[in-house]
């Protein structure tokens, strides 16, 4: 039969933990960051941050054709009055934005996923 | 007290992210003749992949761009400046509600199509390739609807111009 009463290993427990705080603040402080980055990362990939962050590995390409077009369009004043010029004003500008949305490209068209494409319809 | 609601709320909002996402995989019977094909053509279709990959990463930057600076920079500044000078732009105003819900739509098919292609190109076609087969199907679908969320944001784009036009010819008879 042991000595030791349920009690005093209580003790010995409490004793132990203080003995070791420091030890297990630094255990919970980096336990507490690694949860804290997991969350942190699950958002950057489920809120589509990820998908279209073109600083990742592998995309230096597409980063390069981003910089290229980075112009600072100021766009139409939300302020003023409403007459001619201002309705020309914006005539141009929209038209302008409009031809580049609207040019014909085929953009994500599904024929580059296509069997066909793939070469998986044929020997 | 402070501290264990914090940890609560923590381990809730972490128990959300390990929830394991629906699988939603076409059960398609891949045909031995696609079986052989698929590994035949392996690295290059893995090479291909990858390069569309890249190129769809930077026209989705590129047209998202285009997209929110129409939205952002020309329909709300023109709808608010309108507003303020009391004119009936109700037209335009439906048009950008439906085109700000479309774009929303495009937003959410271009991170699904994303993980799908994502899932593609993690799968091994050499060894694995009824699952390639059957995770590229589920990545045309996404792509499907991508495009098909694309054109419809052009389609807004376009009856705005014509609501526009039509708000000026108005305006011009009304006014001068």
């Amino acid at each position: 039969m042991s000595d030791i009463s349920p009690q005093s290993h209580d003790m010995i427990g409490v004793r132990t933990v203080r003995a070791h705080q420091f030890f297990g603040m630094i255990v919970l402080v980096v336990l507490i960051s690694l949860f804290l980055v997991y969350v942190a990362l699950s958002l950057y990939q489920s809120s589509g941050t990820m998908q279209l962050d073109l600083s990742r590995p592998g995309y230096a390409s597409a980063r390069q054709e981003a910089i290229k077009g980075n112009e600072v369009f100021k766009g139409f004043s939300a302020d003023g009055t409403i007459d001619k010029a201002s309705l020309n004003e914006f005539d141009t500008l929209y038209k302008q934005k409009a031809a580049e949305a609207l040019i014909d490209i085929d953009a994500f068209s599904g024929a580059a996923l296509s069997d066909g494409t793939l070469g998986l319809d044929r020997d | 007290m402070i501290v264990r609601v914090f940890v609560g709320l923590a381990l809730i909002v972490g128990a959300l992210f390990l929830l394991p996402e629906p699988q939603v995989n076409a059960a398609v019977t891949v045909t031995p003749e696609v079986i052989e094909r698929v590994k035949a053509r392996c690295v290059e279709n893995q090479a291909a992949l990858n390069r569309l990959h890249q190129t769809d990463a930077f026209l989705r930057n590129d047209r998202g761009n285009l997209y929110r600076t129409i939205g952002d920079k020309l329909m709300v500044p023109l709808n608010r400046r309108l507003a303020s000078n009391q004119l009936d732009g109700g037209a335009l105003l439906t048009i950008t509600s439906d085109y700000n819900r479309e774009y929303n739509r495009f937003y959410q098919a271009y991170i699904d199509y994303d993980n799908a292609l994502s899932k593609v190109l993690e799968t091994d076609c050499s060894r694995e390739p009824v699952a390639f087969y059957n995770a590229l199907l589920d990545a045309r679908q996404k792509r499907q609807t991508l495009s098909e969320s694309n054109g419809k944001i052009k389609e807004h784009i376009r009856q705005y111009g014509v609501a526009f036009t039509d708000f000026k010819t108005g305006f011009e008879k009304e006014y001068e």
